[in-house]
């Protein structure tokens, strides 16, 4: 047997195949370029850098260029920002291209109820121009509208913006940053006097307190968390949000406050600073205005009502409390948990406050910090010519007025003198048959508009429905008269802004399918059609529009006239605004109000405050959960048009849609783990898995934005300041099947 | 200025968007840079030397560490080229079902490259390679017949198969990056640094196991492979039950359509063979059985992700039932066919008797081999008792048929009362398997009933008129083909913590 055994061995070892072509093809060798090994599949022969174009986090990727042409990536090392590593959509971020939904030609209803027809850029360029004009010469310039976006460059949006507003004439234009931004925006306007977040991503590591607010950084924004962790100063981490979210595990301290609690609650910690004299009155009496009236107002917020509103016990909040009042290094950093809500302004500015009020702020390690949402987030609010007059200027005031046609060379009269109506007022003018032509851009409102059930129904009443996006069946470029197939990041180049004001460079490394276009060039064709050829002029690239740009922001606070070109973006790491004419170097980590000047005329920051308004729609008897809405995990992103293009990241995320509720509700319910149940709202009712956790709190409900089910759910409640959707509450019922 | 026309315009962008120059237009970074630019940041995840004498790598967790932000999932699917979907490493979850501590904990896993590898231990064609320097065990892709029975042997759902390629790939702990100094791809893109690779002496790994431990909550025993992955920093708030996120996710497992027919065709042919020898050679059914036995084995081929390769299976016998399996039921399916035809031929009686006896030995060790490949896997449902009862009685009621007609109807009735015991939610010694029958697989389980209770009545009038055997051996064949996809898909499959709904 022995010998037997052996002979066998023996074979054994002749037949094994440890080599051949299957094995070949995971075979890793090394990459070059600093990278190390590399899949034999995919060896560079160069390597170039690019912003990621998912969220505002901004993180660098290194493509893996064969013949310039990418083939994969990895996280690029030498970024300030994220230091060699991305979140798994950053990694997967070329599968999108490749899918086979990409839109390849423009495509045209010849009339309601017919199927589109491919038709080439002359023909779409000509249609845009002759559907367009009639309804702008019958109905006047109000009757036709744009939707932009975060998604694109800067350079395009400000040219589209730009073209819309002073070519095409029309008044109204809005971005889908409405939905995840504008309550940052006009918080920070109103309390430092410019759209100014303070802070860069440096002072994470620099914080002793970090509170995050309404924020699942380790899902939402993994790269900042990362940054979180290379803190080593012990930092004390505060996690304040209803749900026991993957961010409150890794803190040291979790408020799980009530949904809707969140002004309340803040106001009663200014006022337990206030009252046990823990904030800095110089800095108070140095820099800011209206403290006075706002502490006469916080006096009357008494700290029992406060816990009991938030159920967090009294003996937190002070505990609390003396964290922040300690003289350590707080910051504030919020999201979405804030900035869509009813009252989600005057929440940020409490939020402000606080940090104003114990003089966190222009120091290491501190700042009021609103951390953005979409990878252009800050250029659609800087450039995109629709809240602002490019530039963060004004439409209202004269002296903009003038500056920005200077710059730009073309005639005053061409800017509009009135504000756009935000993003909710568009819909609302489209249902009411005031605004009979929309353009949307790279945005899927048909999927994540608040309370979108009858959107279909709405987009119908449009005489003429322009999409432009890099898919052609997305929900919203399903419904359109005209698609235009865009390019899409990685195929056109750039600039983005990230949330901490760095401006970085994205780049071709990809060609796009079919004749799609980049937004750049679809936006010069349609001005050339337009007969706008002679205003745009000087706007032949996108570089040549950064320098535009860089004009029209001279002397303001996001000045970025010192620039030298795209080519020192790239090499500097990226540059953070302001960045004025002298300015060299700029500096990789740069935090605003270091000098203790804010941009309000006094040079001040102001105490802004208000009531506390009533819920728009409490639990009732009817409906007696509250749903809760957020990102489901770190491979979704937003509507999924490019996410689910991904093998990978589809796997990374859940199968299909699904409810949280946690076991006590569950159990009153007799629902049990994994049925598919009904859940309504004054709205609609879908079907729904339901995954029992003790995550969410109690009396609450929680399902991810991700799919399109969700928004027939949320009811369609605005900020009176800054017109974002509230889409984190509403009013819900649930029964099993 | 000049005019363009539209045309002209509409070219220029054509040619410009298909055009790439960012290599022209911006710097080439670490142009002559061979040393990895990461290497500063992982330095300390991975050891300094190679393992020694009696020691292995293995991945080292730190749970408190990871986030759940799954960057490791992708980054083993970009720097190791795999196909579209495809990833060595998985993040789930843990849950707390107390309710006044709610917490969740993400876990990232991958391969543990076990002390004991069961992927390894039942590969019929020597297609798992445990390296003698590194302990890593290494899947040989061009040795993979794509049989798939290391999905089932591995009780951490490690080996995935890949449809395209017809072969299982798997986590190779990028060994050559090791090699060279580097960290795997996974421990290079975590950026909470939660996944190290440690150098831990194999004797440890194999003495960790006790009194039925597991490497984390709701996962196998480690008795089973001896894993060498550790998981530190398990959140645990005390009290109440930690458990997988996905724990009450009720999935039927893959059905292996040609498995089961092979098995059914298999242990049908093996018990008419068997039962011919008894009742003496030369009847009619013996035809019948070659016959089954011959589409069984072929069947089975179409299991396989490489069938050419097929003949490697032997390789493994030493370990593998499953290899042991496919060395008995080859000859045996050509004793069969002898038995069937020698009666028909001009030679001596005693060839046939020589062949049916031999068929009969033959498909009994087979049939044996067979329960031994499902009871390897260790997977409770499949144990030795259930597995045992169900393929014994398969033979049994479809071998007995024809020629011991009372013997098959006691062992149908006797067969249907031992799964509907283990049907019964309540009283099932397999309460998941048991939801499954009941839930998701109630239209095989009402099915298998049906046919079952036809084929009885059948069988019992063969007794008076035994032409109707025939009919009632159809149904014996389709009714043990549902039960025995019920076998297979009722499953409860041990595999690492999964996501929320996932």
């Amino acid at each position: 047997m022995t010998t037997f055994s052996r002979a066998s061995a023996e074979i054994a070892k002749r037949v094994r195949a440890f080599d051949g072509p299957l094995t070949e093809q995971l075979v890793r060798q090394p990459g070059s370029f600093g990278l190390g090994q590399v899949p034999v599949s995919r060896v560079p022969n160069a390597t170039t850098t690019s912003v990621c174009g998912f969220c505002a986090t901004g993180c660098s990727l290194n493509l893996h260029l064969r013949d310039g042409k990418a083939t994969n990536l990895t996280p690029n090392v030498d970024y300030p920002v994220n230091l060699g590593m991305a979140c798994p959509k950053g990694w997967e971020a070329l599968a999108p291209l490749d899918a086979t939904n990409r839109g390849t030609t423009p495509l045209l209803r010849l009339a309601k109820g017919e199927q589109r027809q491919a038709v080439n850029w002359h023909q779409a360029a000509e249609t845009f121009r002759n559907r367009m004009k009639p309804i702008i010469e019958k109905h006047g310039l109000e009757s036709v509208a744009f939707l932009s976006t975060g998604q694109i460059c800067t350079e395009e949006m400000a040219y589209l913006g730009s073209f819309a507003k002073f070519g095409m004439g029309i008044r109204h234009g809005d971005g889908n940053t409405r939905q995840c931004m504008a309550t940052a925006v006009r918080a920070y306007k109103e309390s430092f006097g410019f759209d100014a977040p303070p802070y860069s991503y440096a002072d994470f590591e620099e914080s002793d307190v970090i509170v995050l607010i309404g924020s699942n950084l380790c899902i939402a924004h993994p790269i900042m968390w990362q940054r979180i962790l290379q803190n080593k100063r012990n930092p004390e981490i505060v996690v304040i949000d209803p749900r026991r979210t993957e961010t409150a595990m890794q803190a040291t301290r979790h408020l799980p406050i009530r949904p809707k609690s969140d002004l309340y609650f803040f106001q009663a910690i200014a006022a337990e600073l206030i009252r046990r004299n823990l904030i800095d009155r110089k800095f108070i009496q140095e820099r800011c205005d209206h403290f006075d009236s706002f502490e006469r107002e916080m006096e009357k917020v008494p700290l029992a009502a406060a816990s009991a509103a938030s159920g967090i016990p009294e003996e937190e909040i002070i505990r609390f409390v003396e964290l922040i009042g300690s003289g350590k290094r707080v910051s504030f950093w919020w999201t979405m948990g804030v900035n869509q809500s009813h009252e989600a302004t005057r929440t940020a500015q409490a939020i402000i406050n606080l940090a104003l009020m114990t003089g966190n702020i222009g120091k290491p390690g501190t700042g009021a910090n609103s951390i953005t949402g979409q990878c252009n987030a800050m250029g659609s609010r800087l450039f995109s010519n629709t809240t602002n007059l490019l530039g963060g200027h004004d439409f209202e005031n004269p002296a903009h007025r003038r500056k920005v046609a200077n710059a730009l060379a073309i005639p005053e009269e061409r800017i509009p003198t009135q504000n756009s109506l935000p993003y909710h007022e568009i819909i609302d003018g489209v249902r009411k048959g005031k605004i009979k032509g929309l353009w949307i851009i790279a945005t899927n409102p048909a999927h994540s508009w608040i309370g979108r059930d009858d959107f279909e129904e709405v987009m119908a009443k449009l005489d003429f429905l322009v999409v432009q996006d890099m898919y052609s069946d997305t929900e919203t470029a399903a419904l359109a008269d005209l698609y235009l197939p865009a390019a899409a990041w990685g195929e056109k180049e750039g600039t983005v802004i990230n949330s901490e004001r760095r401006i970085g460079i994205v780049k071709r490394v990809a060609a796009a399918p079919g004749v799609a276009l980049s937004d750049f060039s679809i936006f010069r064709l349609l001005a050339h059609s337009w007969g706008c050829e002679e205003m745009f002029e000087n706007w032949t690239s996108p570089e040549a529009v950064f320098s535009i740009l860089q004009k029209v922001s001279r002397g303001q606070p996001c000045d970025i006239s010192g620039i030298d070109g795209y080519r020192q973006i790239d090499e500097e790491g990226g540059v953070q605004w302001p960045c004025p004419r002298g300015n060299t170097p700029p500096g990789r980590e740069r935090r605003l109000f270091e000098d203790g000047k804010f941009f309000t005329k006094s040079g001040r920051a102001k105490f802004v405050f208000d009531q506390v308004t009533p819920d728009p729609e409490p639990p009732c008897g009817d409906y007696p959960l509250r749903l809760l809405t957020g990102r489901g995990s770190s491979a979704q992103w937003h509507t999924q048009t490019r996410t689910r293009n991904s093998g990978v990241l589809r796997k990374l995320g859940p199968k299909e849609n699904h409810m949280e509720i946690h076991p006590s509700d569950a159990g009153s319910l007799g629902i049990y783990p994994g049925q598919i149940v009904d859940i309504s709202s004054r709205r609609g009712t879908i079907s729904i898995r339901a995954f029992i956790t003790p995550t969410v709190p109690e009396g609450s409900v929680f399902i991810p934005m991700h799919e399109k089910e969700t928004n027939r759910l949320t009811k369609a409640v605005f900020d009176p300041h800054s017109h974002q959707p509230g889409y984190k509450s509403c009013a819900v019922k649930v029964a099993g099947k | 200025m000049k005019l363009v026309s539209a045309e002209n315009l509409i070219d220029e962008l054509l040619a410009e968007q298909q055009s790439l120059t960012a290599v022209e237009r911006f710097s080439q970074f670490h142009e002559n840079e061979t040393t990895p630019l990461l290497e500063k940041r992982y330095r300390n995840l991975i050891p300094f030397s190679r393992p020694g004498e009696g020691e292995q790598y293995s991945f080292e967790v730190d749970l408190d560490a990871c986030s759940g932000c799954k960057a490791c999932v992708t980054a083993c699917h970009s720097l190791n080229g795999l196909d579209e979907g495809e990833s060595w490493r998985d993040v789930g979850a843990l849950v707390s079902l107390d309710e006044d501590s709610s917490s969740q904990q993400t876990v990232t896993t991958a391969c543990h490259h076990c002390a004991d590898p069961a992927c390894a231990n039942g590969c019929p064609t020597l297609a798992y390679e445990k390296d003698s320097e590194t302990g890593i065990v290494r899947h040989l892709d061009d040795q993979c017949i794509g049989c798939q029975y290391c999905t089932m042997t591995c009780p951490y759902d490690v080996p995935k198969y890949n449809d395209a390629l017809g072969i299982v790939r798997k986590c190779d702990m990028c060994q050559s990056r090791l090699r060279d100094g580097e960290a795997p791809a996974c421990v290079q893109a975590c950026p909470n640094e939660a996944i190290k690779i440690r150098i831990v002496p194999v004797e440890e790994v194999k003495s960790r196991p006790v009194n039925g431990s597991s490497i984390l909550p709701g996962t196998a025993p480690s008795r089973i492979t001896k894993p060498s992955t550790t998981f530190l920093n398990l959140y645990n708030p005390g009290k109440g039950r930690i458990v997988p996120a996905d724990h009450d996710s009720l999935k039927p497992a893959h059905a292996h359509f040609p498995l089961v027919a092979m098995l059914v065709m298999t242990q049908a042919a093996s018990g008419v063979l068997l039962f011919d020898a008894i009742a003496g050679p030369g009847r009619w059914h013996t035809v019948m059985g070659a016959f089954l036995a011959v589409a069984g084995l072929a069947a089975a081929t179409l299991h396989l992700g490489r069938p050419l390769q097929a003949w490697r299976s032997f390789l493994g016998w030493r370990k593998s039932w499953l290899s042991r399996e496919i060395l008995v039921f080859g000859p045996w399916a050509g004793l069969a066919l002898i038995a069937a035809v020698t009666p028909f031929l001009p030679v001596p009686p005693v060839f046939g008797d020589f062949a049916i006896w031999g068929a009969a030995t033959l498909g009994i060790i087979g049939v044996f081999c067979s329960v031994m490949v499902y009871a390897f896997t260790q997977r409770p449902f499949w144990n030795l008792t259930q597995t045992g009862t169900r393929f014994g009685l398969t033979l049994l009621a479809a071998g007995s048929l024809f020629t011991f007609p009372v013997l098959s109807v006691v062992a149908m009735l006797g067969k249907m009362a031992a799964e509907w015991y283990v049907s019964r939610p309540d009283t099932s010694p397999f309460p998941f398997s048991a939801r499954l029958i009941r839930g998701a697989l109630q239209s095989f389980w009402k099915a298998r009933l049906v046919t079952g209770a036809v084929a009885l009545l059948l069988a019992a009038t063969s007794l008076v008129i035994p032409v109707v055997a025939f009919p009632a051996f159809g149904f014996v064949l389709l009714s043990e083909f549902l039960s025995r996809v019920i076998y297979f898909q009722a499953v409860e499959e041990p595999h690492m913590p999964g996501g929320a709904a996932s």
